[in-house]
């Protein structure tokens, strides 16, 4: 029985040791239901580690990790882990009838559905083995997806994509949060993608949780910010705040600061109409790499 | 567990190895006993003929047994090479997390792993056994089933090879470098055959031993009171022939191994195929008679015992029905059987081998 519950997932000061080395370090984070979560961290911060113990692939050495489902019930999370799980002598079809087998599913015509739904509906006889990396990550996404699972766990989805593929994998992702509410926790290299795709960002480091953010925050936190330099700010700035922007003026320097994303040439038009001549415009965007590089310092190496 | 077996069985019917295997399993014994035909009726005499067959009913029984039961030494290698390719496989493409994703325990993952290869194993022995007694026939050798009993010693033997599967199951599980169970298994396979016939040739019991010493020197009390042989000679006899010139390090070595395993199955059931014909055991009798070992030490040494086979009929450390041995071997295979698939199992539950 599904539980009606605001979360997902909730990881509860988990701590995985692998010898003296200690993996996860206390960590702890809520994943709400219905959303992306992202989880943004640097090589060895610990985010396959959780995404392996979250999916029962590993035990914890401490703490605890709660499903808002029943996760016992087959099926119920599904997890692309590290490499795609699939038989690489077999089709894509059968590779699903497998998964089906394995969930104790009704083999059907919803296989054919999932392989639609993935873009693998026309692979015919052709084995997995054989398929590109986009395929098979594709094809993972499918088997992980069989028997409706309320949370999907992605680790790395479209690494070694190409932007072909990566476009793809992003708007199955997409679809399946929306279309079929699942939940998803993913995590990427590729921070501009993330940002793209994730609802709620969890930034790890020395596997930890160091900060938890929503997208809508981060954008306050950080997003485009755009220095007007106009001789006339105060009839500049209704203009910019009738776009939708957020507007401060530093008297001293004599620029407006617009915080927000927008489309140029209808400001300026809108500027012009309002008799405001803007001398000169710079964009500084604080984006989800700068962000995680100022929380948790040094290089970029998410 | 149900839906694990399912997976699993689908598996194995779609592996070309295994229908490779089972092919082989067919062709192989029917082959074999085709060779035997050409060998028993082959005639030199004036050319190449071929008789007709002509086997007494003892030889037609020994025949049937030891094509029929060469799959304890024939399909070893190649259950090695399809288990630990086969559940490899499972390994590199990581089909076990997923199973583990799914949800199922550890415990149904293994346990469905156990007990689909055994039976795929217990297959694999029944079609080579069946077609074994099916190339006998239509090669017009026949077959001749001991009534029946014989299907009981095929049971043991399948029960023995089991632990062979059960074996390499849990090396192909708990390594998770897949090049390492690939290597011991086939390892295992290919001494098994060895190390079986050498183990089984230590199954004399220390009493046997202890029985043939206190009647040869019956004997020898009598030859002395007939005037026959002195004291002197006899003393030095007995000291030369003891218990340790019959029972020497490696029978203390090797027969604690053969009280606790089944690794002597091939010793003691001649199971040994062309190896029991070249070495003259060619017979398939109703008990595993230990007293010809002292006979045969006794003609090829100085030791001129004056035991005779008669002397040793009647002694029971000298005699193992095949009734009493096939129970015996088959507690100690369950046990064996027990104690690896356990080992097995609390490995594959710790280690972090997905």
């Amino acid at each position: 029985m599904t539980e009606n519950k605001d979360y997902v997932i909730k990881v509860n000061e988990v701590s995985k040791d692998y010898g003296k080395f200690r993996a996860l370090d206390s960590m702890s984070f809520t994943v709400p239901k219905g959303s992306i979560y992202g989880l943004v961290g640097r090589n060895g911060a610990g985010k396959t580690t959780i995404m392996r113990v979250i999916s029962g692939l590993q035990k914890p050495t401490s703490g605890t990790v709660e499903y808002g489902f029943d996760h016992k019930k087959l099926g119920k999370v599904g997890a692309l882990v590290e490499l795609p799980s699939i038989y690489s002598n077999q089709t894509a079809r059968e590779n699903l009838v497998f998964q089906y087998i394995n969930l104790g599913l009704k083999i059907d015509g919803s296989i054919e559905e999932s392989l639609n739904l993935v873009g693998l509906g026309n692979t015919g006889k052709k084995k997995a083995g054989k398929f590109s990396l986009g395929m098979r990550q594709r094809l993972g996404i499918a088997m992980a997806m069989s028997g409706n699972p309320e949370v999907l766990i992605l680790d790395e989805p479209i690494n070694g994509l190409d932007p072909q593929g990566i476009i793809q994998i992003r708007d199955l992702l997409i679809r399946l949060n929306r279309e079929k509410g699942v939940t998803i926790i993913i995590s990427s290299h590729i921070l501009s993608e993330l940002s793209k795709l994730a609802t709620d960002f969890a930034f790890v480091e020395g596997g930890k949780v160091v900060k938890e953010i929503k997208a809508e925050s981060l954008e306050d936190a950080g997003g485009l910010v755009t220095e007007f330099y106009s001789g006339t700010p105060e009839r500049l700035i209704p203009v910019l705040n009738a776009k939708g922007l957020t507007t401060t003026f530093d008297p001293q320097s004599g620029i407006v600061f617009a915080k927000g994303y927008y489309n140029l040439t209808n400001v300026v038009i809108a500027a012009n109409e309002a008799g405001v001549n803007i001398a000169r415009v710079v964009t500084k965007e604080t984006d989800l790499e700068t962000y995680f590089v100022k929380l948790v310092g040094g290089g970029s190496n998410a | 567990m149900l839906k694990l077996l399912r997976f699993e069985f689908r598996r194995i019917i779609k592996s070309v190895f295994f229908w490779i295997i089972t092919a082989y399993s067919f062709v192989m014994p029917v082959l074999t006993a085709f060779i035997y035909r050409a060998l028993i009726t082959l005639d030199l005499d004036d050319g190449i003929k071929f008789t007709a067959v002509n086997l007494s009913k003892d030889e037609l029984t020994f025949l049937t047994w030891m094509i029929a039961v060469s799959f304890i030494t024939d399909l070893p290698k190649f259950v090695a090479l399809f288990t630990c390719l086969h559940l490899g496989r499972d390994y590199t493409d990581g089909i076990v997390r997923n199973k583990i994703i799914a949800g199922h325990s550890r415990g149904a993952i293994y346990g469905s792993y156990m007990i689909t290869q055994m039976a795929a194993s217990v297959f694999l022995c029944c079609i080579y056994m069946f077609s074994a007694l099916f190339g006998l026939v239509i090669s017009g050798i026949g077959a001749y089933l001991n009534g029946g009993e014989m299907f009981v010693r095929f049971g043991v033997a399948i029960i023995v090879f089991l632990v062979m599967t059960v074996a390499f199951v849990v090396l192909a599980l708990i390594f998770r470098r897949r090049a390492l169970p690939l290597i011991l298994c086939i390892l295992i396979a290919v001494m098994s055959n060895g190390v079986g016939a050498v183990i089984g040739s230590f199954n004399t019991p220390s009493k046997a031993v202890d029985d043939y010493i206190r009647i040869r020197h019956e004997k020898y009390e009598e030859m002395i009171e007939a005037g026959l042989i002195d004291e002197d000679t006899v003393e030095d006899l007995e000291d030369k022939y003891d218990k340790d010139s019959y029972l020497g390090v490696a029978w203390k070595l090797f027969h604690p191994v053969y009280v606790v395993s089944p690794i002597g199955f091939e010793g003691d059931y001649q199971a040994g195929g062309v190896t029991n014909l070249v070495s003259g055991a060619a017979e398939y009798t109703d008990e595993i008679d230990f007293s010809v070992n002292f006979i045969m030490q006794a003609m090829y040494s100085g030791d001129v015992s004056p035991v005779t086979p008669h002397d040793l009929k009647k002694v029971d450390s000298m005699h193992l029905s095949y009734a009493k041995n096939n129970l015996i071997y088959i507690g100690k295979s369950v046990a064996w059987m027990a104690v690896i698939g356990t080992w097995g199992f609390l490995v594959f539950r710790k280690k972090n081998l997905f």
